[in-house]
C-alpha cells in the first residue's frame, strides 16, 4: 500500500512590497528566506534540500535568477530551479516543491517567490505585458494587460449589470485592509468617489481599478507529515492542489466573462480537500484589477455567475462577511511583485490559520484558499490549506 | 482569410497551419465576409511603448460569422455608440507606415 504523505507548511516570511530601490533581487529574497527558517522550530539552513524560486525572467537584468538567489541566500550546492507561470509563478513554485515533497525526493523545500520589477518603466511593462495575448494577432494593435481585463469588465457590465461603483468598492475594501497591513505597498484607504475620479486606464478601468508594480519578495518552507510536526507546534497543510490553463488568447476563450482555469482549478482543490466553496473561511484572490476579484467569487462559488458585484456591494467579502477575502489588502493595496504573489498569498493564509494575523485575523479560521491567476488567465492554481 | 482544415472543415480564425480538433496539417484558405458581431471593447489610455503618439485609442473584440474571433481599432464608431451585441463590418488595411506589419484590420459600422 502506497502511503499517504502530507505536505506542510512550517516556515513563513515576508518581506516589504513597494519601491526596493534599496535591494538587489538577490537581497530582496533573502529577507523573507531568513525569517522563514527563523519562524520554523529548530530548522537549520542546511536541513533545506532544495530551492524553488518562482519568478518572471523578463523583468530582470539579471539572467537565471536560481543561480544568484540560491548563491547569495547560502544554499549551493543544494538543487534549485525556476518554476514561471506569468503572474502565478509563486503558485507553480509551490506546486512543484509540494511534487519534491509529497514524492519522497526531497524532504525540506524552500520555496521563495521574488520580483523586482521596478528597474523597467510603465509604458515598457505595458509593452511587454501586452504581448501576454498573441503578439501575431492582438499585440500590434496595442493591447495592454489593463486593456485585456477592461475587455473582461465591459462584458461583465453587459451579461449582469456590474457597475464601475461595485469594481471600486473592490479598491475600498482590499485597501482599508492594505491599511493594516505593514508589508503593503500602500497602506492608505481610499474613497469610491476618488476611484471614480481617478484617471482612466483602459475603459472601463481607472488607475485605482489596476494593482501597482512592484518590488517584494515572500518564502515558505515545506516538508512532510513526519518532519512538520518536529519544525512547528502548528503547521498548515495542503489539503487541496488545483491547476489548470486556458487558450493564451482572449480570441479563443468560451467566453468573456469568466476565466475558465480559475473554474477548472477551483473544482480540483474542492474535490481534493472535500469541500464546498462555503467551507472556506478565509481567501487570497488575484485581485489584479478589481474586476478580477469579482470574477473570482464567481468562478470559486462563492457566490453565483453574475453576483459577483452584489457581493462586494453586501459586504460579504468583509471581516464577518459570508468569505473574507484579501483581508491583507490583496494585490491592489500590497502591491503585485508578479513571482512574489502567490507565494506572499500563502504566507497571509498561513497566518490566518494560525490565528497571528492581528487587526485583520478572521476569527477561528480553519480552512484557507488561494487563487493565482497567471497572465489573463492561461494560468489558475488553487489550494486550500488547513491548520 | 482564415483558415479551413481539409480532412474535418474546421474553420479559424485567427488562421491555424494544424487543425486543433482532427490534428490534420493540410489547411486550405477561407475568404471571410467580413461580418461579425461585437463582444466586448475598450479605450486604452494608457498605451505600451510604441503606440503612445496614437492613445487613446478604442480596441474591440468580435466574433466573425464564419467563426472564430478578433481584435482591432474601431474607426468610424464613437465609444458613446458602441455596444457590446452589434453588428460590425471588419475592414482589412494596409499599414503603409509599417512595411513589417503590413495587414491590419478596423471595426466600422455595416
Amino acid at each position: 500500500m502506497v502511503e499517504i504523505v502530507k505536505v506542510g507548511i512550517v516556515g513563513i516570511g515576508h518581506g516589504r512590497f513597494g519601491n526596493r530601490n534599496d535591494a538587489t533581487v538577490q537581497e530582496l529574497a533573502f529577507e523573507p528566506f531568513k525569517q522563514a527558517i527563523q519562524d520554523a522550530k529548530n530548522l537549520r539552513r542546511e536541513d533545506i534540500d532544495a530551492l524553488v524560486v518562482g519568478s518572471v525572467p523578463e523583468y530582470h537584468m539579471q539572467r537565471s535568477l536560481p543561480g544568484v538567489v540560491a548563491e547569495y541566500v547560502g544554499m549551493n550546492p543544494k538543487s534549485t530551479w525556476l518554476t514561471e507561470a506569468a503572474c502565478a509563478s509563486g503558485s507553480a513554485a509551490i506546486r512543484t516543491a509540494y511534487m519534491a515533497v509529497k514524492s519522497g525526493m526531497h524532504d525540506i523545500v524552500a520555496v521563495i517567490g521574488v520580483q523586482k520589477m521596478r528597474e523597467l518603466s510603465t509604458d515598457e511593462i505595458l509593452a511587454l505585458m501586452g504581448r501576454v495575448g498573441d503578439v501575431q494577432w492582438e499585440s500590434i494593435f496595442g493591447t495592454t494587460f489593463p486593456g485585456y481585463y477592461a475587455f473582461y469588465a465591459s462584458r461583465h457590465m453587459h451579461e449582469f449589470g456590474t457597475t464601475m461603483e461595485q469594481m471600486a468598492q473592490i479598491a475600498v475594501k482590499n485597501h482599508h485592509y492594505g491599511a493594516m497591513n505593514p508589508n503593503s505597498f500602500f497602506q492608505k484607504e481610499v474613497t469610491v468617489e476618488r476611484i471614480l475620479k481617478s484617471e482612466e486606464v483602459a475603459f472601463p478601468l481607472k488607475v485605482f481599478d489596476c494593482c501597482a508594480n512592484a518590488d517584494g519578495a515572500a518564502c515558505v518552507i515545506m516538508t512532510n507529515e513526519k518532519l512538520a510536526k518536529k519544525l512547528n507546534d502548528s503547521p498548515v497543510w495542503f489539503e487541496g492542489m488545483g491547476s489548470a490553463s486556458a487558450a493564451m488568447s482572449l480570441l479563443r476563450r468560451p467566453n468573456l466573462y469568466e476565466i475558465p482555469s480559475a473554474v477548472e482549478a477551483g473544482k480540483q482543490a474542492y474535490k481534493l480537500a472535500n469541500v464546498k466553496p462555503s467551507d472556506i473561511q478565509v481567501a487570497e484572490v488575484h485581485d489584479c484589477f478589481t474586476i478580477a476579484e469579482i470574477m473570482a467569487y464567481e468562478n470559486l462559488g462563492f457566490c453565483d455567475k453574475g453576483k459577483g458585484g452584489k457581493f462586494i456591494e453586501d459586504k460579504q467579502s468583509y471581516i464577518g462577511g459570508k468569505t473574507p477575502v484579501n483581508v491583507d489588502g490583496g494585490l491592489k493595496a500590497k502591491g503585485h511583485p508578479v513571482g512574489a504573489t502567490g507565494v506572499s498569498m500563502t504566507v497571509e493564509i498561513v497566518k490566518q490559520l494560525r490565528g497571528i494575523a492581528g487587526k485583520r485575523q478572521v476569527p477561528d479560521a480553519q480552512i484557507g484558499l488561494t487563487h493565482n491567476v497567471g497572465g489573463i488567465g492561461q494560468y489558475t492554481f488553487v489550494n486550500i490549506l488547513r491548520r | 482569410m482564415g483558415t479551413k482544415c481539409e480532412k474535418c472543415g474546421e474553420i479559424y480564425f485567427p488562421p491555424r497551419a494544424d487543425c486543433l480538433k482532427c490534428l490534420n496539417d493540410k489547411i486550405e484558405w477561407m475568404e471571410y465576409s467580413g461580418k461579425g458581431i461585437l463582444q466586448s471593447f475598450t479605450t486604452i489610455h494608457a498605451a505600451p511603448k510604441g503606440f503612445e503618439d496614437i492613445a487613446p485609442y478604442t480596441l474591440g473584440i468580435v466574433d466573425l460569422k464564419e467563426g472564430g474571433r478578433l481584435i482591432a481599432w474601431t474607426k468610424d464608431i464613437s465609444e458613446e455608440e458602441l455596444r457590446i451585441g452589434m453588428s460590425v463590418k471588419i475592414v482589412p488595411r494596409i499599414f503603409e507606415e509599417i512595411p513589417e506589419i503590413k495587414l491590419y484590420y478596423t471595426i466600422e459600422k455595416p
